[in-house]
């Protein structure tokens, strides 16, 4: 049952957000390649929960607001987004880069969030163990390097890329840029304040992932109190895409708890 | 009509090829294809090829400026300009051009051009690029 895509606006701002489901309220914030398509991921997950997907500002074709200039700014712009919800609390989820805007807004304030999960997620470093570096990946590799199992790429690739999602593609390497370039995918601040997300956590990661080594979901656990880690063997970097039932049931499992 | 030489000083020993085993000779090509004695002949040859260009009459000598490629030598080319200043004395010598957004502090640009001018007694042209990708 596929999610709709729906107009929402925060405040001054005006999103594209994808909407699907019922029952406990859960809002997933996307990764650095935009708003995805209603994944078979939702579907698993609407089948239990009212899901939102809100697209970024400064992706796709929501607004590009001027003071959107880094990971701070998406947090506190996703502050207000949920208050503005009308809903007390909901269960966050975040997938990358997604993950890492989840967790500072869960360092600021876990007023609103019953429960977070953190898909591979950007946001701090570990001296020694290298990251990938998707900016200087080139077209083919940026895709395959996302993931185990290759006839995922296989097929992404095979897909025609019209001019218009060449364009929305490239708005949303700009504001990617903007978050994730220097310094490279984390913020030397978050990791000193991890201690301060109160709520049950869940760190999900692929075994693969070629993007943020596996090893850095240790630290995560180890900085965030309550948190439960889960390796998704034979899985790149993006587990929602390709393992989505395993993730689900581990995300479901934590909101079902919380 | 003026001439300009214009060099971009590429890495001539480069191992063809190794350089083949890579996708590209920008950014993603290996360091330890470089060697250091040959680079530096490399850079004596080429500023030899500018300072000679003087001689020949032209009007202009001109270097540019890439990163992470074996395509051409000059990072920096202010340290170029800087070396030519001082064996040449009538060419003008054009930057074309020091790519703006990899300086963090743009006093240093201007403080840097300041001093080729003052050095080279008003003969330097100065340029600048956005860079490119692979800068």
């Amino acid at each position: 049952m596929p999610g709709t895509e729906t107009k929402h606006k925060v405040r001054d701002v005006n999103v594209r957000m994808l909407r699907g489901g019922s029952g406990r309220p859960v809002v997933f914030l996307h990764g650095a390649n935009g708003l995805p398509p209603w994944l078979p991921f939702f579907d698993l997950l609407a089948a239990k929960c009212d899901l939102r997907v809100p697209e970024h500002p400064g992706y796709g074709t929501s607004d590009n607001p001027a003071w959107l200039r880094n990971i701070g700014d998406l947090a506190m712009y996703y502050l207000d987004f949920l208050d503005g919800l009308g809903v007390d609390k909901v269960h966050l989820i975040g997938q990358s880069l997604g993950g890492w805007a989840a967790a500072e807004v869960a360092v600021r304030n876990c007023t609103r969030i019953a429960s977070l999960t953190l898909l591979a997620p950007a946001g701090i470093r570990v001296k020694g163990q290298l990251s990938g570096d998707n900016f200087i990946w080139d077209a083919e590799e940026s895709v395959r390097n996302l993931y185990y199992d290759q006839s995922i790429p296989d097929r992404m690739l095979a897909l025609p890329l019209s001019e218009e999602d060449a364009d929305v593609a490239l708005g949303n390497r700009f504001t990617t840029t903007k978050l994730g370039w220097e310094p490279r995918w984390y913020n030397p601040a978050l990791e000193r304040w991890l201690h301060r997300i109160t709520v049950p956590t869940l760190v999900v990661w692929g075994e693969n992932d070629k993007l943020f080594p596996v090893s850095y979901a240790a630290r995560w656990g180890e900085r965030v109190p309550n948190c439960k880690v889960e390796i998704i063997p034979q899985c790149g970097h993006v587990p929602a895409i390709e393992k989505p039932d395993i993730t689900a049931k581990k995300a479901l499992d934590l909101i079902g708890r919380s | 009509m003026q001439f300009t030489f214009f060099h971009l000083m590429p890495y001539r020993p480069l191992d063809m090829t190794e350089r083949h085993k890579h996708r590209a000779a920008w950014v993603v090509l290996p360091n330890n294809l470089y060697d250091p004695k040959k680079g530096a002949d490399e850079y004596q040859s080429y500023i030899d090829q500018l300072v000679h260009a003087e001689t020949l009459g032209f009007d202009v000598i001109a270097v540019n400026e890439h990163h992470q490629t074996a395509y051409g030598m000059m990072p920096a080319p202010n340290l170029i300009a800087s070396n030519l200043i001082a064996r040449t004395s009538k060419a003008k010598i054009a930057i074309i051009g020091r790519a703006l957004p990899l300086v963090n502090n743009p006093v240093n640009i201007a403080e840097e051009f300041a001093m080729l001018d003052n050095l080279s007694r008003g003969r330097i042209i100065t340029g600048f690029v956005r860079g490119i990708g692979n800068e």
